[in-house]
């Protein structure tokens, strides 16, 4: 696997369960051991767990371990001192929109509240790196569209996010980059911009002998062809363009740097 | 040198630990002084017609460090024992030594300077308790209020019983301690029943030393060929060089464990 990631970039990991997505997270994070190859995270080794890494990354994992008898906004305060970034007005703010009481225990907390504590937690800390495991998983769908809107709105433009997700359609709206992981590799690493750039996604009733790829819908079908010249490029169906690649049908050449489509 | 330890970063990782572990931290001292309440009440029902001399104390006084001390040791890097946890923990932005010096500040420096605190206080609050219970019994029953003499507990004691022979209760805070820190690295090194694998090995480890000392008795006919006599001022007057031995033994151990116990938390994955 050769990844490079830019700073500013939004990107999305996606992937089968078990394709390796969390796995490259943990590796980043520094909570796994590389066992082959280099791997450098904002300049450092992420393995070593210096705190001057630590303060400038910050992982929401899928699952996560909070203390029921502990009030949100105490947990907040005794967690935030050791991010010298942390901003208590934007965290403040987007607890208010996320609907959440910072009085409240964990213990009474749902687990999609515990989550969009967490997500309101990481975006306030101004870490430089952002690693979020399925963060939509447990949302609610008002809550899907908050998270998008926060993490769009809430973002410098030094800070990086990286998203390992099988909840495509969630963040297809999001992402500029899109990386799919299969086996432990790497099959898909492209910027959004680039796909629509290349190809032309929609519906329709008809099938084509001009589609790539297509898949069976209530009334017609979801499709993507080649974007001919003077075409309008349209959103991309991440769902459908993830699940062509994963059957090998949109061929994918990777090369050290990018990927050939 | 600041990416090893900080003392800001420190103080930042203490007040972390005492907003996640405060229940724990709360409730140790007044479940410790109940527990000594009842050790207390069994001792001195035993007393019968004879006083209870202060030196009475001491074996509880050792034996409840020890068993207070496995109990909180037991349970370090808790976090590590859950992977959400873990997680959480081996991500904090704190390094590694300060991690595992916290675990050994709060669970062995301050509870060995806080123990004698509870101890003091848990007995000293109990005699007029006892005392009035006593008085009661004694005239439900319509018996004169007679009973022993009971001293109370006080900070020198530890020392003052062994005269000038300092050596004595060095030894025995130092191979508590030890015991601590194997209950610490056992924490670390076992997971899930930790504190049943620790004392297995402890076990294991001093069936072999067993067997060491039965070797060396065996082919150097007795220990007694290598104890020459030392009269060091405050040591006791005969300290053979295997006492010696064993004593560099547990300080290169203890220094051993301390190393492990870092290490097993630096190379921790999740």
């Amino acid at each position: 696997m050769n990844l490079e990631v830019r700073e500013g970039n939004i990107v999305g990991l996606l992937g089968k369960n078990g394709a390796g997505k969390s796995s490259l997270l943990r590796l980043t994070n520094g909570l796994l051991k590389v066992q082959q190859g280099d791997i450098s995270v904002l300049g450092h080794d992420p393995f070593k767990r210096s705190p001057y890494f630590l303060q400038k990354v910050i992982m929401i994992p899928e699952e996560y371990n909070l203390p029921d008898k502990t009030v949100m906004g105490k947990f907040a305060s005794s967690l935030a001192v050791f991010y010298p970034n942390f901003e208590k007005e934007k965290f403040h703010s987007l607890l208010q929109s996320f609907d959440l009481d910072p009085s409240k225990k964990f213990g009474k907390c749902s687990y999609g509240q515990r989550k969009k504590f967490l997500i309101a937690f990481a975006l306030s800390t101004g870490c430089k790196l952002l690693l979020l495991d399925e963060p939509t998983n447990g949302l609610d769908i008002p809550s899907k569209s908050i998270f998008r809107k926060m993490v769009a709105a809430n973002l410098r433009t030094d800070q990086t996010v990286i998203i390992s997700t099988h909840q495509v359609k969630d963040v297809e709206n999001l992402i500029d980059r899109v990386i799919l992981v299969d086996q432990g590799r790497i099959v898909l690493d492209q910027d959004m911009l680039a796909i629509s750039d290349y190809y032309s996604f929609g519906f329709s009733a008809q099938l084509s002998k001009e589609w790539i790829y297509s898949e069976k819908a209530q009334g017609g079908y979801h499709f993507f062809k080649r974007l001919t010249p003077g075409e309008n490029p349209t959103q991309v169906n991440l769902e459908l363009f993830f699940n062509a690649v994963s059957q090998g049908i949109v061929l994918v050449e990777s090369t050290q740097n990018e990927t050939v489509l | 040198m600041k990416e090893v330890f900080d003392i800001n970063r420190f103080g930042k990782l203490l007040r972390y630990d005492l907003s996640v572990n405060r229940w724990e931290y709360i409730l140790l001292v007044p479940v410790s002084i109940l527990a000594l309440w009842f050790v207390m009440f069994m001792s001195y029902g035993n007393v019968n017609a004879s006083n209870f001399e202060a030196v009475n104390y001491l074996p509880i006084y050792f034996i409840g460090y020890l068993i207070m001390g496995i109990f909180l040791n037991s349970k370090s890097f808790g976090s590590l024992k859950n992977r959400l946890s873990a997680t959480s923990y081996l991500t904090l932005p704190a390094s590694t030594f300060e991690k595992f010096f916290l675990h050994w500040f709060m669970r062995i420096g301050l509870f060995t300077i806080l123990y004698p605190v509870v101890f003091y206080i848990g007995v000293n609050s109990f005699i007029p308790i006892f005392k009035f219970g006593v008085k009661l019994y004694l005239s439900y029953q319509g018996a004169p209020a007679i009973f022993p003499e009971i001293a109370p507990f006080e900070f020198t004691l530890v020392n003052s019983q062994y005269g000038r022979f300092i050596f004595i209760p060095f030894v025995i805070y130092f191979g508590l301690i030890f015991a601590l820190t194997l209950v610490q690295l056992g924490s670390i090194a076992f997971g899930r029943w930790n504190l049943v694998k620790t004392s297995g090995v402890l076990i294991g480890v001093l069936a072999l030393f067993y067997l060491y000392l039965k070797l060396i008795a065996a082919f150097k006919g007795g220990f007694e060929v290598i104890r020459p006599n030392f009269y060091l001022d405050g040591f006791p007057e005969h300290i053979t060089l295997l006492e010696i031995g064993l004593m560099l033994l547990m300080v290169i151990t203890l220094m051993v464990c301390w190393t492990a116990t870092f290490l097993k938390l630096k190379e921790k994955e999740v």
